[in-house]
């Protein structure tokens, strides 16, 4: 049956129909949240500005302007369990080049509970399944944040310079990386070993023994183990997961493998996601956590295309053509499978013009 | 086609100079007309002149794959971008300067004139100083002149313009000069010709 969805529709139906058949349950929410909840994690947000109103009780509100916080604040924990939840939802927060309050539609998904290397493999195996689903030509770009907390302890930085070091990473900028290490007196191996990171562009699969030949002696084993267990997962599948370590999401809440998606055409990462253990154990939540979401917003250019016409058939009339005789045309019209729009007047756009003041014409 | 947003003016002529001794010639470009994109399918390249501020903005949202900024725009901006390289070109400043002879004794609020308030706003919020800012559009050495403000952060290059106006440098903000940027998107599908065209320009300024 042709539903004649939008394109953006399509897409939302297909994520939903992807995402349940990996045992993922849809999850609404209301769209305010006390302000609490935000103000008590604002670095997790994209943005720490949130529309605010006072409820008949008194209670401060907000819009909401993220949806992972609200999911974890609903979860639960039980050995050998993991709540898999997809959504899609409108988040209010400021947005664009002007920065101001935008409706958002965003959807991802979560899975919170008691994860392994399994999960994390599926949901980044998601993610890229998500990406395909959107455009063929797409990247999903992959890091661990375990790599550069192991690099961040091993020169002792402090918060300010860890904040920096990441800034200059995120931003690939290595001239000022290299001034940061100079100005500390930090080890050079240690730059070497991170511009070579920056440098390296390979196959989750791949990671483990590129990561070997540097010999990074100041590599968690936690973290080993886990990019081995990664490696293993990924063997044989032609992923489209890329490592790069510029991929940066906050390390107070994130930890672990950490995930941006691009497609062609589209300036900005559509899809963002990771690890977030760090975020339930704030929330004083057992378990652990990763998800994704996908900013439905920016594809708008990608997906819609701009309609041409106004409707297949203009049934143009005037006072004088009886109203049953417009009646009757438009139901011959609309049975014959077209779009139909009666007016009194030529204005906008058809790819044909029946006349019923004289007859039958085409555009 | 790589496409490249550069920065009207002098600077601009610079690194398109530099560009062009890095395999990236565009002939169309030299030609003196009033056209604002040229390209060469032979070198892959398409050139935009843009104004310099807005450079960020066109490489931000993927007008443009790479572009050349001014360090100063980086900061006050804080565009999301890669920013590759440190052409070494366009070597200038942001310094606060005042009146000869101005003290700051921090008995009140220092009125502080600048393009640049988020630059300023930074540097005296690391040093716990209360400011006021006052954003202005240009001509920003008439501020502490006309009482508008005790002391301005800009740009400075050689120093004359400040000194012809009576005014010196106080204390250095931090150091400018054009930078090579590029859209994090364009990046990742265009990862080998940027790295090269990087390699290149890096080659000239070793």
């Amino acid at each position: 049956m042709d539903l004649n969805l939008k394109e953006d529709e399509k897409l939302l139906y297909s994520l939903r129909a992807l995402y349940r058949q990996y045992g993922y349950r849809s999850f609404r929410m209301s769209k305010f949240e006390k302000y609490e909840l935000y103000a008590r994690n604002k670095d997790f947000l994209v943005s720490d500005r949130v529309i605010t109103f006072t409820d008949t009780n008194g209670d401060l509100l907000a819009l909401k302007p993220d949806v992972t916080l609200s999911i974890v604040r609903n979860a639960s924990f039980r050995p050998g369990w993991k709540q898999k939840l997809y959504y899609h939802e409108n988040v209010y927060r400021p947005s664009g080049s002007d920065n101001r309050f935008r409706e958002i539609m965003q959807c991802g998904l979560e899975c919170i509970g008691d994860l392994d290397s399994y999960d994390v493999c599926e949901v980044l195996d998601l993610a890229e399944q998500s990406l395909r689903l959107i455009s063929d030509n797409c990247i999903l770009s992959v890091s661990h944040l375990g790599i550069l907390r192991s690099l961040l302890n091993a020169l002792g930085a402090e918060e300010e310079q860890r904040r920096e070091l990441l800034r200059l990473v995120a931003a690939r900028n290595e001239h000022e990386l290299a001034a940061l290490f100079e100005s500390r007196g930090w080890d050079r191996k240690l730059l070497a070993d991170l511009r070579a990171l920056l440098g390296l562009s390979c196959s989750l699969e791949e990671l483990p023994g590129k990561l070997r030949a540097l010999e990074p002696q100041w590599l968690d084993q936690a973290v080993w183990k886990e990019l081995e267990e990664l490696s293993l997962l990924s063997r044989g599948r032609q992923s489209l997961a890329r490592f790069d370590l510029s991929v940066i999401n906050d390390i107070h809440y994130y930890n672990g493998i950490v995930f941006q998606g691009f497609i062609q055409s589209v300036a900005e990462k559509v899809l963002s996601g990771g690890r977030y253990d760090s975020l339930l154990e704030r929330m004083n939540r057992r378990g652990r956590a990763i998800g994704f979401a996908i900013y439905v917003g920016l594809l708008e250019q990608v997906l819609r295309r701009a309609e041409e016409f106004d409707a297949d058939v203009l049934v143009l009339y005037d006072r004088s053509v009886p109203v049953t005789e417009v009646q009757d045309a438009v139901k011959r019209l609309r049975e014959s499978g077209r779009s139909v729009s009666a007016q009194r007047c030529t204005e906008g756009r058809y790819r044909e013009i029946c006349d019923l003041r004289g007859g039958e014409k085409h555009a | 086609m790589l496409n490249i947003a550069l920065p009207k003016g002098r600077l601009g002529d610079r690194v398109y100079g530099m560009l062009k001794q890095a395999g990236y010639e565009c002939p169309s470009i030299e030609q003196p007309d009033r056209r604002l994109i040229f390209e060469n399918p032979e070198t892959g390249v398409r050139y935009f002149w843009v104004k310099p501020s807005d450079v960020t903005i066109y490489v931000e949202r993927g007008a443009a794959d790479i572009g050349i900024a001014g360090k100063d725009i980086l900061l006050e901006n804080r565009p999301e971008l890669y920013e590759l390289l440190d052409l070494k070109t366009g070597v200038c400043r942001m310094a606060v300067a005042g009146p000869e002879g101005f003290r700051d004794t921090r008995e009140r609020t220092l009125r502080v004139a600048t393009k640049f308030p988020h630059i300023a706003g930074g540097f005296y919020a690391e040093k716990a100083r209360d400011v006021e800012l006052i954003k202005l559009n240009g001509s920003i050495e008439l501020a502490p002149i006309l009482g508008l403000s005790d002391v301005i952060v800009d740009i400075v290059e050689t120093g004359k313009t400040l000194a012809e106006n009576g005014l010196t440098v106080l204390e250095n903000v931090c150091p400018i000069s054009a930078r090579l940027v590029a859209n994090p998107a364009s990046y990742r599908f265009r990862t080998d010709e940027i790295r090269r065209l990087t390699e290149r320009l890096a080659d000239q300024i070793r």
